[in-house]
């Protein structure tokens, strides 16, 4: 990727990739470290973007490969320390941007915050699947590549994380206010 | 369901989070450092950047500020470490504001004033000009083509002036360059970057402060702005074509000193009328000659008499194209066969000293100080000169007072 190019991906996915971060990292130091880390690894992979049919799949692969490399370094006592901290510190971290998005007209504050905590929960590889899915908007086949399985297995976790949001949501998709 | 539930997950889910500015900016930072490490001065092959730029800016109204350089970065860039530091403390104004106008998006960076924050002091004559304000200004072209970088064979074609100016103060008098002003530039990934110094603006900071951007001007032009002079308040002229960017100075009116600026104003001492325009640029009756003195001198102050209109352009040499004071008298007394040096400084030590104006003939050259300012004399006390102002034209030889006179032909 050319420094100019880099700008423009920038410009165009740093949401996307900003937001899957802060999923992914539950906190928002490591998510902006992991979101910097994710574009100059791309800068240093050095793959000219064009070639790439979908920039963003790419760069979520490098944000794959760099957390996945980073939990392996860390280990669990992190993982550990991390989730602690995840119910008081950093679901705030999701809550205090969420306010002026047009979402909001669909489904309240309290609504997004309960199945975002409900995705959170999920097993990670289902919890993968389904941000790749629900939040980037990537096809099957391309979460497939990214995860390095097959495209089944791909739908059948987005399967089976339907089957617990659908039990664990129950409140909202029948119409129920949670707390 | 299952469709009820999708929805409610991809509401959920959108990507809201959006980085902190700070955050790309770090992206781009530590790129560069990584950059400096293997290459030692990045270029960007221009056709490729400006088409990328092109591509960039259709899905953009506005050029992130993140994108710039920080004004510390140009400090640094600059080899500056204390400025670098003075941008970088608490009594720096970061203003990141934008404005875009005859073709070019102008922002300014930050502004930062004080003593000895700089490690490149500026001197008038021997004394040190210790108590300056700095500002970092970025230009671009707003169609996103890069601007010329400093070895680009367009660089010198681009002028700015890029000045603080001071509500209640002619700024026609009062700018930059009567307040022993300086700047540096450089250009960093087809954006310009100019850190313009000058004495310390703060201590005016109970009046308006501003920050003016022109293009195409070496100086200040007073078509460019609208200054009132019982409200005390300078606006941009909307109808003038091209950029005349004016940004407001967020200085607090705590670090006004007024006693101190008077004094300032007082030293300064700038004598509004002999500015005028009046005593600077005269109009020679058509029966003029130059009379007196020696064949050589004559004929040196009658070759130049045929430039006058001609641009003035700072650090230029060119009769015709454009010189400032020291490149006129250098390249007049070039047609005759003399080399005199570039600096009105060095060319005081030229020829032979002549004893007041009232000995001085045709050709032979008058000094002047603060500015430090060279002329060629024509007789009946007038001079023909490179002006900032009125560009190469004819003044009354006493327009200020005259340091030096100094005879390069002295052959009779």
């Amino acid at each position: 990727m050319e420094k100019q190019e880099l700008e423009v991906c920038i410009e165009t996915y740093g949401k996307d990739i900003y937001s899957f971060c802060v999923y992914l990292t539950r906190s928002r130091q490591e998510a902006e470290d992991l979101y910097q880390e994710t574009f100059l690894k791309a800068v240093e992979l050095g793959r000219k973007i064009e070639q790439e049919r979908n920039p963003k799949s790419f760069l979520l692969s490098v944000t794959l490969h760099i957390w996945k490399n980073r939990k392996r370094k860390y280990g669990w006592r992190q993982r550990i320390a991390g989730m602690q901290s995840m119910e008081d510190k950093d679901s705030a971290v999701w809550r205090e941007q969420s306010g002026q998005t047009p979402e909001d007209r669909v489904l309240d504050r309290e609504e997004r915050q309960a199945v975002r905590e409900a995705v959170d929960r999920l097993p990670e590889k289902m919890k993968m699947a389904v941000l790749l899915y629900y939040m980037e908007e990537i096809p099957v086949k391309q979460i497939a590549a990214l995860l390095k399985v097959p495209p089944g297995t791909v739908m059948s976790r987005l399967h089976h994380a339907r089957k617990i949001l659908k039990k664990e949501l129950e409140d909202i998709l029948y119409g129920k206010k949670t707390g | 369901m299952e469709r009820k539930l999708d929805e409610l997950l991809r509401h959920a889910l959108a990507p809201a989070e959006a980085p902190a500015e700070e955050c790309n900016r770090r992206i781009l930072e530590r790129i560069r450092g990584q950059e400096n490490r293997h290459i030692r001065k990045g270029r960007f092959p221009g056709a490729v950047l400006a088409a990328s730029l092109l591509f960039a800016i259709s899905s953009l109204t506005v050029f992130a500020a993140w994108r710039y350089l920080s004004a510390e970065d140009v400090a640094q860039e600059m080899q500056d470490d204390r400025l670098m530091e003075a941008f970088s403390g608490s009594d720096a104004v970061l203003v990141n504001e934008t404005q875009s106008y005859g073709g070019y998006e102008v922002s300014l960076l930050g502004l930062v004033s004080g003593k000895a924050l700089s490690d490149q002091p500026r001197f008038s004559g021997k004394s040190v000009l210790a108590d300056r304000s700095y500002a970092v200004v970025a230009i671009r072209n707003e169609d996103g083509t890069p601007m010329p970088d400093t070895w680009d064979e367009g660089y010198g074609e681009l002028e700015f002036f890029v000045s603080p100016l001071i509500g209640g103060y002619n700024p026609a008098f009062y700018n930059a360059a009567s307040m022993h002003g300086n700047y540096t530039e450089m250009c960093y990934e087809g954006v310009l970057y100019r850190l313009v110094e000058c004495d310390n603006v703060e201590i005016f900071a109970d009046h308006n402060l501003y920050l003016c951007v022109l293009e195409g001007k070496q100086f200040y032009d007073t078509e460019a702005y609208l200054y009132d002079e019982n409200k005390n308040i300078i606006s941009r002229n909307e109808s003038y074509e091209g950029l005349n960017a004016l940004f407001r100075l967020p200085v607090s009116r705590e670090k006004a000193d007024p006693a101190k600026a008077s004094d300032y104003m007082a030293a300064l001492g700038i004598r509004e009328k002999e500015f005028s325009g009046e005593k600077r640029a005269v109009t020679l009756d058509e029966s003029f000659t130059v009379e007196g003195g020696n064949e050589m001198g004559a004929q040196a102050a009658e070759y130049a008499l045929q430039f006058v209109g001609n641009p003035y352009v700072w650090g230029g040499d060119s009769l015709t194209e454009g010189a400032d004071c020291s490149g006129f008298v250098k390249a007049v007394f070039e047609n005759f066969g003399m080399t005199l040096p570039h600096s009105a400084e060095r060319q005081k030590e030229c020829g032979v000293p002549v004893e007041g104006l009232e000995n001085a003939r045709p050709g032979d050259l008058l000094f002047y100080e603060e500015p430090s300012h060279v002329a060629v004399y024509i007789g009946e006390g007038m001079i023909v000169h490179a002006d900032p102002r009125y560009d190469i034209c004819v003044s009354d030889a006493e327009y200020d007072e005259i340091v030096a006179v100094r005879r390069i032909f002295t052959e009779e």
